[in-house]
């Protein structure tokens, strides 16, 4: 095992790491959502799964490859850095593989009926086909119904709906935001900690029939 | 994910994902449970992992030092006893390994008087010279440096 790797493993704050991990992995296969691809759910849990693997099925295989030395540990970045590296190309790799098999997956939960799907009208499209862009731009514009739809649900609340604002223009750094929209850091930190009441709203929906549904529903 | 542009929504995952380490562990938990996540069976499985691979580095000289032992072990049994052989098998083999064994090797002769040597005294320098040879040897046939 490496070295750094074994110091890595040892230190207080391992548990925060694979939180982080994990949810990183989650948010990777929750973001392929808003490409159109429908993950099956798992029966048991009603987490997201890409192929046959969840979430933190891929940041243990992660681990497991890092220790076992099939995937070299690079001392340059963090331990969190080395595992959300190996779960993005697992995880896209599914991705992949389930692409190729020209079906696409959906998602059922418990007591849903079983949705039929046409083999030919849902193979998966192409990237570099002519109308890649297109495909791609109408997919940006549904997400940003979608993210309409969110923010909406915060009318009123302003420095909430800053925050997501800013989130939506890719800017992730807490500073920077503080200086955008004028919120102190500390007011983020608590708007975030808000947020997480909403979770099965904004993260715990496999698609956008649900979003909208929890949204109208306010559940 | 590809190299198109991110959506709203995907960078609105990603900013509160990373955004995550504004909250405590507990709250944390709390999240990824709400996305089906069975954080203690995660966390249980994944210590587990980390345990067994830091034990296994741990124990690593063990392993190291077991082959050694058996390679030593298994190198005395496959010593010859020349002090069994007939006088002539002894003397022949002894004068073998003179002519074999230069002062530049690294194994040297060194006795005053060879004249005076028995058989016994040969078929013991030939059981030294063996077993020297062979602790000198790891287990794949490679030398010690």
């Amino acid at each position: 095992m490496d070295p750094a790797l074994n110091t890595a493993l040892g230190q207080p704050d391992v548990e925060d790491v694979l939180l982080a991990a994990v949810d990183h992995a989650d948010t990777r296969i929750r973001k392929f959502v808003w490409r159109g691809f429908k993950p099956k759910a798992s029966k048991a849990t009603s987490e997201l799964l890409a192929g046959e693997m969840s979430a933190k099925d891929f940041v243990i295989e992660a681990l497991r490859r890092l220790c076992d030395g099939t995937r070299n540990y690079n001392q340059n970045r963090s331990l969190l850095e080395n595992l959300n590296s190996i779960t993005d190309s697992l995880i896209w790799s599914e991705k992949k593989s389930s692409d190729r098999t020209g079906l696409k997956d959906f998602s059922q939960r418990p007591g849903e009926p079983e949705e039929l799907v046409n083999p030919i009208l849902a193979a998966a499209c192409p990237k570099d086909s002519p109308d890649g862009a297109m495909v791609n731009e109408e997919i940006i514009e549904s997400q940003r119904k979608s993210f309409q739809m969110v923010r909406a649900s915060f009318d009123g609340d302003k420095p909430t709906q800053d925050y997501l604002d800013a989130l939506e223009q890719d800017f992730h750094d807490i500073d920077e935001i503080s200086e955008l929209t004028g919120i102190p850091v500390d007011k983020i930190y608590e708007i975030r900690r808000k947020l997480r009441t909403h979770a099965p709203c904004l993260f715990g929906v496999p698609d956008y029939k649900e979003l909208k549904r929890k949204i109208i529903e306010g559940s | 994910m590809n190299n198109d542009k991110q959506g709203p929504m995907e960078n609105l995952l990603d900013g509160l994902s990373k955004h995550t380490k504004f909250l405590s562990r507990d709250e944390r938990k709390a999240e990824l449970r709400e996305k089906g996540i069975d954080v203690d069976q995660f966390l249980n499985e994944a210590h587990s992992l980390i345990a067994s691979c830091l034990k296994e580095e741990r124990l690593a000289w063990m392993k190291v030092a077991d082959e050694k032992r058996s390679s030593i072990e298994g190198a005395e049994l496959q010593i010859t006893n020349w002090l069994g052989k007939s006088a002539e098998a002894i003397r022949a083999a002894f004068e073998n390994l003179k002519q074999t064994v230069n002062p530049t090797s690294e194994y040297t002769l060194a006795f005053r008087n060879k004249k005076d040597l028995t058989t016994d005294d040969m078929a013991n320098i030939l059981n030294d010279y063996e077993r020297l040879r062979l602790r000198g040897q790891n287990v794949d046939g490679s030398k010690d440096k």
